[in-house]
């Protein structure tokens, strides 16, 4: 028997044993006393996106799948978990501040941030259905904690009780779609899936598409696009702010990556039957989640339906799989994941004795007060409008071009059309925090040096991205090229 | 002994697996519909033993495995959360949950 290669797993086990760590320091911290967390977060998060830069520097390709390990080391793995740690580096960073302010700072809280992590990690380089399952289940339970992690508050509880309910319900449809999908195929291999489901003339053919229904409703669930939305939220409202910033940034990378690597790889050979659904989907999502979001009065609840329509935009290109859109996509979510943290981010680094900005009222006068804040706040709200100079713009571009490409027009001119519905509630935030009144002299808390370097790396990413694409592009294309 | 067809399998799998997401749809209570989720999951563990079982392959009863133990970790999670909600307020009624909405 050959000995099981465990390098690809490495950045998750660092991951998981830091959080095992923080556990044991909050165990051992006494009572009413607080343990370095933070700094053993940030370590282990720092060693494991080293050792994902040593894997992906060392020159063995595909490590793992020869040696028939669950997990891949490929490019499309190796980057996106090196943004997933990204994203969790800064979330780090950003909770620090925010559960000072609101007075919940406990060592699980890193801990359950951690092992969701591990999950994430995990969910984008599985090769298997079985390490799909568990990686998922690692990420969403872990969160439903999070979601509920202020205690004091009844609005987290009841974010974490939706969010249960709801993730456990998509995660048994998606492992209908398994079974099925095994039925066929008699493997939960995505490779073996794929070669096994190749002939539309198979008797099987309704279990097969019976199985990739049942897989899209469960990952519609996790990525938040309409109908499978109605989750998202209330839990991004309810839920601490900058759990929702690690939530909406992270959950979003993985859940992508995972799409990708069995829609596009496993389920490559269907691309006929599941495309028009994606489609669909996408459409929908586009518009009704702008629609909803012009109307909300909780920028935190907006933010929430402009993800539901940030989902469309991803699915739009995924009508192009797999080749194109996967690049298109990969690049998006780098972009997406910073606007997300940083949007988010800035909310909660406001945050003093319990309170923080909801409304937009609540922001109403912000420039006078944190103009610095405010200047960064209006650089992410301009790239999930996607003007030019922003990651937002170079993301959209080459989402709707691989739409186009697909020969997808419609969908392009929809998510275009949104794209500018979507610039009236994103520049609302604009005019309230430059052209109104504070309605009190209620200053919110100064911004915490952790949260303003968390910001500032968003900041520099977002724009960075927009004016300097390059790189990052020519990383994507080799992640997109690993998935063929 | 005549074995139970593929069939007969599936279909109680289905059936379970339908009684379960009207489950989740109809009942009010977090438990009640917990409890649905969780037949649920164990339809789709009995279509897995079925055609793991027909198939000769044991990926599906593996799976099965870690399917139960996921429930288990998800029930633990999940009901720490419902009580957590229950020293807020005294209902578990799904539809008294409605602080956040717009």
């Amino acid at each position: 028997m050959n000995a099981v290669d465990l390098r690809p797993a490495y950045p998750a086990i660092i991951v998981a044993v830091t959080a095992v760590v923080v556990l044991l320091l909050q165990a051992f911290a006494g009572k009413g006393k607080h343990g370095p967390y933070v700094p053993f977060s940030l370590a282990g998060l720092a060693a494991a996106f080293l050792a994902t830069v040593m894997i992906a520097s060392s020159q063995e390709r595909g490590l793992g799948s020869h040696t028939g390990g669950a997990l891949v080391a490929d490019e499309l793995a190796l980057f996106l978990e090196a943004v997933i740690l990204g994203v969790a580096l800064l979330a780090v960073l950003l909770s620090s501040s925010y559960l000072r302010a609101t007075n919940s700072e406990r060592g699980e809280h890193y801990a359950l941030l951690l092992f969701s992590v591990v999950g994430m990690l995990g969910l984008v380089a599985v090769t298997e259905m079985i390490s799909l399952f568990v990686a998922l289940e690692i990420m969403s339970v872990a969160l439903y904690a999070l979601c509920g992690s202020r205690r004091d508050q009844v609005e987290s509880q009841e974010s974490a009780v939706k969010y249960f309910i709801t993730g456990a319900f998509s995660s048994a449809f998606l492992l209908f779609g398994i079974a099925m999908l095994y039925g066929v195929s008699g493997s939960t291999s995505l490779g073996r899936i794929g070669s096994a489901v190749t002939s539309a003339s198979d008797p099987n053919h309704g279990l097969v598409l019976l199985g990739v229904g049942l897989l899209l409703v469960g990952f519609g669930f996790k990525i938040a696009c309409v109908p499978f939305h109605m989750w998202a939220p209330d839990v991004y409202e309810g839920a601490p702010t900058t759990v929702t910033a690690f939530m909406a940034a992270g959950v979003k990378v993985a859940a992508f990556g995972a799409l990708l690597r069995v829609f596009g790889t496993g389920l490559a050979s269907l691309a006929d039957d599941w495309r028009p659904l994606v489609a669909i989907l996408a459409v929908f999502s586009m518009v009704l989640g702008n629609l909803a979001a012009l109307a909300q009065s909780s920028v935190k609840r907006m933010l929430a339906y402009s993800s539901v329509s940030h989902a469309g935009y991803l699915l739009a290109a995924l009508v192009a799989a797999p080749r194109v859109s996967a690049e298109a996509v990969i690049f998006y979510l780098v972009g997406y994941a910073a606007v997300n943290l940083g949007t988010f981010g800035a909310l909660s680094s406001l945050a003093r004795d319990g309170r923080e900005p909801v409304t937009f009222d609540h922001l109403s006068g912000l420039s006078r007060r944190h103009p610095v804040l405010a200047a960064a706040f209006t650089v992410f709200l301009i790239s999930l409008m996607g003007v030019p100079v922003s990651a937002g713009f170079v993301g959209k571009f080459y989402l709707f071009t691989a739409a186009v490409g697909a020969g997808y027009t419609p969908l392009a001119i929809v998510g275009v059309l949104m794209s500018v519905v979507s610039a009236y509630y994103y520049l609302r935030v604009v005019v309230h925090m430059y052209m109104k009144d504070a309605p009190v002299e209620d200053a919110w808390a100064p911004v915490s040096t952790t949260s303003a370097l968390a910001l500032a790396v968003s900041v520099l990413v977002v724009l960075g991205l927009g004016i300097w694409p390059a790189g990052v592009l020519a990383l994507a294309h080799a992640a997109a090229q690993s998935l063929l | 002994m005549t074995a139970i067809p593929l069939q007969h399998a599936l279909i109680l799998s289905l059936l379970l697996f339908g009684i379960g997401v009207l489950g989740v749809f109809l009942r009010r209570n977090v438990i009640t519909v917990f409890m649905c989720i969780e037949l649920m999951l164990n339809a789709v563990n009995l279509a897995f033993v079925t055609f793991s079982r027909a198939l000769g392959a044991f990926d599906g009863q593996i799976l099965v495995f870690f399917v139960m133990t996921v429930a288990a970790a998800e029930a633990a999670v999940g009901l720490a959360i419902v009580i957590a909600m229950q020293r807020h307020r005294d209902s578990l009624d799904l539809d008294s949950f409605n602080l956040l909405k717009w």
